[in-house]
């Protein structure tokens, strides 16, 4: 009888289920009852920490998939898919492991459809996948570098990158990549618009709710080099990434501290991959403090401890992007040569973190 | 606060997109649980939608956010318990149905003893609990929460409930032994 309990339960979850039914239920039952949602909040992107607030690696990066890959791939991806094609190794991981967040809602503007294809959220990031099809092609600029968010209505100026793919002329993916997430609230309610480069908009408004799988380690390193006295706080582990957390101060005004990075190795002698991250810095009494992360590919649950390399990578030209608070941007002028010339004396000490399990 | 409250909190506050997202994680245990009580597809889904609007228009009178999922199977039971209630001589009909398919049994005995089809001829009150303590893995205590009665009743439920069932699968060896004589 017991045995016969038992495959009751199996029984059960043998049944099948007629998800398209379902959803169309779901979508019909919703869209009658519920009220009509609210419009969109479009104020431009305003960082709301002080006058003097600047935020700088905002610097955006896209890659066009190879010609072979656009010939390979002919069909429009199924929800819930981008990240584990089109993803890095943490995201792929992430929708390996089934950790992603399906969205598949769908906005179509004179023949141009956006659909919002996947996201993912937790403590070491915030990632968006989406898919656009049009008419006709478009190229691969067509949506510029980056949507712009609200975050419960309110604007939210970030950091971080987008890497788009053109698998046919008509159709594209992109995944966004939004760094220094730590003012995110653990739930929230996102405001999404894609611009296109003709005028068109598409916006998208959906809830958003942290994943609370990550573990957080805290490091309170600190050691001096040259001119910036840098903090390593903590580093954070999740299915999609590991992230390292640090503060900067540099008795030298040049945004100095911002070029910095990490190289991570394990244990093993494996250094992992590094993604874009972000910093937000301030002026005050001549000096600049800033804040930032660097995002790494995900850890095996058998690492046990990291070796961290901080280092300065100076750009061969240009610099970063700074918002003041109302919203205005221009682009960071960095003094080269006193740059170079700072940045030639400073080195930094490995260290090594041993992660507790 | 996990995933599934910061949704829950965002559903009761009237956000309908955070609600589409909770139903969408636990509309295929609903929609299976509606269709043990049913054994028919259309059935099930006329529970699970008439589920989905009640949830919909009152989810703001949840207590308890972590209870969202026991909530919503609350939601279900009653309203599959109410809908068996206004359909009850279609149910009669399926069984009579079901008899006759029994009848031409030239099924191996292991197939023919389906448990869900045992069971669909339990009264609802066993039908809810098996479910809920076989299916769910609720406990005795979980399930007289979700089912607001005490958990003493939920017990006998779930004993005479089995006792019925071993009784039912019994009498199907007993027939197949009796057809096999024929």
């Amino acid at each position: 009888m017991r045995e016969k309990i038992h495959a009751y339960k199996e029984q059960v979850d043998r049944i099948p289920v007629p998800t398209e039914k379902l959803d169309a239920i779901i979508a019909q039952t919703v869209q009658q009852a519920a009220p009509k949602r609210k419009g969109l909040n479009k104020r431009k992107l305003v960082y709301s920490t002080g006058a003097a607030v600047v935020a700088l690696g905002v610097l955006f990066s896209s890659a066009a998939v190879s010609p072979a890959m656009a010939n390979l791939v002919s069909k429009v991806p199924l929800i819930g898919s981008i990240f584990a094609t089109y993803g890095d190794s943490g995201l792929k991981q992430a929708s390996e492991k089934g950790l992603t967040t399906a969205i598949g809602e769908s906005q179509d503007v004179d023949g141009h459809a956006i659909t919002v294809n996947e996201v993912y959220y937790d403590g070491t990031r915030f990632t968006i996948g989406y898919t656009l099809e049009t008419k006709q092609a478009v190229g691969e600029h067509y949506l510029g570098s980056s949507p712009d968010l609200t975050v419960n209505g309110k604007a939210f100026g970030y950091a971080g990158s987008s890497k788009h793919t053109q698998i046919t002329p008509t159709l594209a993916t992109g995944i966004v990549d939004i760094d220094a997430i730590n003012g995110l609230p653990e739930a929230f309610k996102l405001g999404l618009s894609f611009h296109g480069e003709d005028g068109k908009q598409w916006s998208f408004s959906l809830p958003i709710s942290s994943r609370t799988d990550t573990k957080r380690i805290p490091i309170h390193h600190q050691q001096q080099a040259g001119v910036i006295d840098l903090t390593v706080s903590d580093i954070t582990m999740g299915p999609a990434g590991l992230v390292v957390g640090f503060q900067a101060i540099s008795e030298e005004i040049g945004y100095l501290s911002s070029y910095l990075e990490f190289k991570v190795v394990d244990e093993k002698g494996n250094e992992l991959g590094a993604y874009s991250g972000g910093s937000q810095g301030k002026k005050s009494d001549g000096k600049e403090y800033l804040s930032g992360t660097r995002r790494f590919d995900p850890v095996t649950t058998d690492v046990k401890e990291l070796t961290i390399t901080p280092y300065l990578s100076l750009p061969a030209q240009g610099g970063g992007v700074e918002i003041d608070d109302q919203g205005g941007e221009s682009v960071v002028k960095p003094a080269m040569e006193t740059m170079k010339k700072l940045g030639k004396d400073i080195e930094f000490k490995t260290f090594t973190v041993t992660l507790k399990k | 606060m996990n995933q599934k409250l910061g949704l829950v909190a965002l559903a009761k506050a009237g956000d309908s997109d955070a609600f589409q997202m909770l139903i969408h994680q636990e509309k295929a245990k609903l929609y299976k649980m509606a269709f043990v009580y049913t054994r028919n597809e259309d059935d099930a889904l006329e529970i699970f939608q008439e589920t989905v609007y009640k949830a919909l228009i009152s989810i703001s009178t949840l207590k308890d956010d972590q209870y969202i999922t026991t909530w919503l199977t609350r939601v279900l039971i009653n309203t599959a318990i109410a809908y068996l209630a206004k359909k009850r001589k279609v149910i009669t009909l399926r069984k009579d149905m079901i008899e006759n398919v029994r009848d031409t049994g030239s099924v191996r005995l292991e197939e023919r003893i389906d448990l869900l089809e045992a069971m669909e001829e339990l009264e609802e009150k066993y039908v809810t609990v098996l479910l809920l303590r076989f299916y769910k893995d609720y406990s005795v205590k979980q399930i007289a929460e979700t089912l607001d009665c005490p958990e003493g009743t939920v017990k006998t439920n779930i004993h005479r409930g089995l006792i019925l069932l071993k009784k039912k699968l019994k009498g199907e060896y007993f027939d197949e032994r009796k057809n096999s004589c024929l």
